[in-house]
């Protein structure tokens, strides 16, 4: 349901079938008319999931219906606190943190009545655009800080920080590691597929983001290496050597793409995204194929029946009544 | 030029056929367990063809028709094991069945009479040939065997005189074998060979390649046998017993499935080239002379629908399924036969029929050949 | 690269043309059964020589005639890893469908990629020549169309990239 939601919700958007949103768009359309001007006060319990194992429960009580509780489940979610997590989400809604339910990770609760005022701005509307995103926020983090460390030049060298973006394959995969030097931060992707064709595309697609900085201007540079070479950045690194994933991409971003707070905002949503950018890519292009070798199929059955010899004999068809005619 | 006739459905074919002795009537096998005999088959026009009896007593494909011009019987054979002989009973005007055991636990392939019509002769995938003979006495069909194949006996042929039988088998030979028996043949007759008792064999020779068709001509003084390796053996028996002279002949076209002498000097094979191949003798020597049929004259396309919708709907019935507006000439084959040829008969004055998979009996005059009949030594 | 293809072509397509002299041959070791020899493999002197024509290493045709079969098997030309998964999963998206191609095996031949079974029954229903004309324009086309599915993969995963990386 919420990846059909994030398919419609791609196309309105406007930029096509290319580029995913990066807010949840389920959450958007319950907590906008609560927070925006229509003040809707209606009780409410809905549980939605979102890409990279993220899942939601957005809880309005009916004795209390202007009390909005977040709840959110997200992988690794202690590592995520320690590395900006938690200033994060002290920072964009103060004093809304509360317990989360069992199951859940972190959770808070917003006042309709009285929306907390945050970084992002002060209206409801923002508000309840912010919390449909606070995935990015939450896994967004760690970059997040890196890049503040790295605009403001206080970057720590050799602090490495690793996410836990993605659920693992049998070979591995599904983890960023933020590597901070003094001019800029490198983040590494680990990135691998259960599936052998979506493995074999993704390395494809892989080695095109190499490509892909001759003809982009200012696009921060990236480097594409197998599984059992990890790049330079991260050699060291516990078990980092993953033989068998569909390989490593590198990101280096410089301070000028995360100038200011508008671009940072946007790195970082890419880079959250970028896991589920490339599988959905994947399996766009898995469809396109099938697509492919249905109407080859049909092609190539046209000219076998070329080959098959036609009855002479008029097939004597029969009418509704039972009257029998030939047909001409 | 061929005379084709449109008979069966080409999606079933024809899997044999025999003509009775004056050739009004055909006898033909779809390519099923059913035998269709046709009468008023000397019209040259399918409409006057006359489907006079169904007969479907086999229950698997029937592989050949014989078609006795002496005793005016029919004898088929079928893959399920069994023989009939058909007895035509003028008071009811039906054809009469009659179960022939032939004691072979594989299916038959061919089968043929005697010249003299007194005998017929099965060949099996049990690796052995039965000679059937008519025993008064007890008012039915025996079985005598002839053994001695390692493989598959694909084809029979008897020799004029009834007392011979030649062989072709998938064991790469070709053999000829002693058929006298005592209780039908009065004094026996071994050409150029020492007399031997029945299923004792004469002679045999290799080819390179299943030995797919056996014939002997008018005479019975030569024998011929085509291999898969698209080759054809010729053997002179009139001077020689066991070591008669084989002229080997290799030709490019594709293998013979069957052959006929046309005269003493001339042979007709057909098969896999769907084009009658001619062999001719000149002097003592064999040679593959040329294809009966040089070019059909135009290929035809057929046109079935010819009313504004049907011909709509063909339009679109061939674009869905073919992908192409309407069938093309270079679809189809620029020979009369559009599948391998797998029966051949003799209708006299060295003329011929065949017929194979697509459905077509087509009739070859020589005379509308092109060929030089004196040569061919056909008066 | 693409002169040589139409030598190879030709040569399957004779050799093809002279292996399909097939006959119908009911079985000579099972009662009232009637089974591809090919496939059965029951009696050796109903078997032809085996014929593998080669274009390179990798793409290659083995034809293996018999009395009344014929099989027909092809190693298409696999460069890299992506041509081998292309190649892998369209030999089976079409072996899935072997019912409609009537004449294709459900599984290859072992060292080949998708197999062909004819038999006389085939030969009875359809034009011979036609059938050999499919046989060719299949080999052409699988190869057209693997080569032409990983241009188009290559073309998404750039404008893909090109997208991804515009944003920053």
């Amino acid at each position: 349901m919420a990846w059909a939601a994030k398919q419609s919700g791609a196309s309105s958007a406007g930029s096509g079938l290319m580029h995913l949103p990066t807010q949840n768009s389920i959450l958007l359309s319950s907590l906008t008319p609560r927070l925006g001007p229509d003040a809707l006060r209606e009780p409410c319990e809905l549980k939605v999931s979102d890409f990279d194992d993220v899942i939601y429960k957005l809880f309005v009580p009916p004795e209390a219906p202007n009390m909005i509780t977040l709840h959110i489940g997200l992988r690794d979610w202690a590592n995520l606190r320690a590395n900006g997590g938690q200033s994060a989400l002290d920072s964009n809604f103060p004093g809304c943190e509360t317990s989360p339910d069992e199951g859940f990770d972190c959770a808070i609760v917003v006042n309709a009545d009285s929306p907390p005022k945050g970084p992002w701005g002060s209206t409801g509307e923002a508000c309840a655009a912010k919390m449909a995103d606070i995935k990015t926020l939450l896994v967004g983090s760690p970059f997040d800080a890196a890049f503040a460390s790295l605009s403001a030049g206080s970057s720590s060298p050799g602090s490495i920080t690793v996410v836990d973006m993605h659920k693992p394959t049998a070979a591995g995969g599904g983890k960023c590691y933020i590597v901070p030097k003094d001019d800029r931060v490198t983040a590494v992707f680990a990135v691998d597929f259960p599936d052998e064709t979506d493995r074999a595309i993704a390395r494809i697609f892989l080695q095109e983001f190499v490509e892909a900085q001759r003809s982009v201007n200012n696009c921060p540079p990236a480097a594409y290496s197998r599984g059992h070479e990890p790049p330079t950045e991260v050699q060291g690194v516990e078990g980092i050597a993953e033989e068998g994933i569909a390989g490593f991409v590198s990101f280096t971003l410089f301070g000028d793409h995360v100038g200011d707070g508008k671009r940072r905002g946007t790195a970082v949503g890419m880079l959250v995204n970028f896991l589920t950018y490339l599988q959905y890519h994947v399996k766009a292009t898995k469809t396109y194929m099938h697509m492919r070798m249905r109407s080859k199929v049909n092609g190539l059955l046209q000219v076998l029946s070329r080959a098959k010899q036609e009855s002479s004999e008029v097939k004597e068809k029969k009418t509704f009544q039972g009257k029998s005619f030939q047909r001409a | 030029m061929p005379k084709a006739i449109d008979l069966i459905d080409p999606v079933k074919g024809i899997s044999a056929h025999a003509w009775n002795k004056d050739r009004t009537q055909l006898a033909v096998c779809p390519n099923d367990n059913t035998m269709l005999i046709y009468g008023n088959c000397q019209a040259a026009d399918k409409k006057d063809w006359k489907l006079l009896h169904t007969l479907d007593e086999h229950d698997l494909l029937i592989s050949a028709i014989d078609w006795s011009p002496v005793t005016n019987l029919i004898v088929t054979c079928s893959h399920d094991r069994n023989s009939f002989v058909w007895t035509f009973d003028e008071k009811e005007g039906k054809w009469k069945p009659s179960l022939v055991i032939l004691r072979i636990d594989r299916a038959a392939l061919d089968v043929k009479w005697s010249p003299d019509g007194k005998k017929f002769a099965v060949a099996s995938g049990a690796k052995c040939v039965p000679v059937c003979y008519f025993e008064a006495e007890h008012d039915w069909w025996v079985a005598k065997m002839i053994k001695k194949h390692r493989s598959t006996v694909l084809k029979v042929a008897w020799h004029p005189n009834s007392q011979i039988l030649a062989t072709g088998s998938s064991d790469f030979k070709c053999r000829v074998f002693s058929a006298f028996v005592r209780q039908i043949d009065s004094s026996q007759d071994s050409l150029n060979f020492t007399p031997k008792a029945f299923a004792e064999d004469y002679w045999e020779a290799g080819a390179y390649g299943w030995v797919d068709s056996v014939a002997w001509s008018p005479s019975g003084n030569t024998l011929a046998f085509s291999g898969h390796d698209s080759s054809i053996q010729f053997v002179d028996f009139s001077k020689a017993g066991d070591d008669a002279p084989v002229e080997s002949i290799r030709f490019q076209q594709l293998p013979v499935q069957d052959c006929r002498f046309v005269s003493e000097a001339a042979l007709v094979g057909v098969g896999h080239d769907m084009n009658p191949l001619l062999f001719t003798k000149s002097g003592s020597t064999w040679s593959f002379s040329r294809k009966l049929e040089e070019k059909k004259a135009e290929a035809k396309v057929e046109k079935k629908a010819t009313s504004g919708v049907a011909a709509a709907r063909a339009l679109f019935q061939n674009k869905t399924s073919k992908g192409q507006d309407s069938a093309k000439t270079s679809d189809r084959l620029t020979t009369t036969h559009e599948s391998a040829i797998s029966c051949m008969q003799l209708t006299g004055g060295g003329n011929f029929s065949t017929t194979a998979a697509d459905g077509k009996v087509v009739m070859w005059e020589m005379n509308t050949l092109g060929v030089d009949m004196n040569a061919l030594g056909i008066h | 690269m693409a002169n040589t293809l139409r030598p190879y072509l030709d040569c399957v397509r004779t050799t093809l043309d002279a292996g399909l002299c097939i006959r119908n041959f009911p079985s000579q070791t099972v009662e009232r059964h009637n089974k591809p020899e090919i496939e059965v493999k029951g009696s050796k002197e109903l078997l032809l020589n085996p014929l593998t024509i080669c274009r390179t290493s990798g793409e290659r045709t083995l034809i293996e005639p018999s009395v009344n079969s014929v099989r027909v098997s092809v190693a298409i030309k696999q460069a890299d890893e992506i041509e081998e998964i292309l190649c892998h999963k369209f030999t089976r998206f079409l072996m899935q469908r072997s019912e409609q191609f009537i004449i294709m095996r459900r599984k290859p031949t072992e060292g080949y990629d998708i197999s062909f079974l004819i038999t006389h029954v085939h030969l009875e229903k359809m034009w011979k020549h036609k059938l050999v004309d499919f046989v060719i324009h299949f080999m052409e086309e699988i190869d057209k169309e693997i080569s032409g599915m990983k241009i188009a993969i290559n073309a998404r995963a750039r404008i893909v990239a090109n997208e991804f990386m515009k944003k920053f």
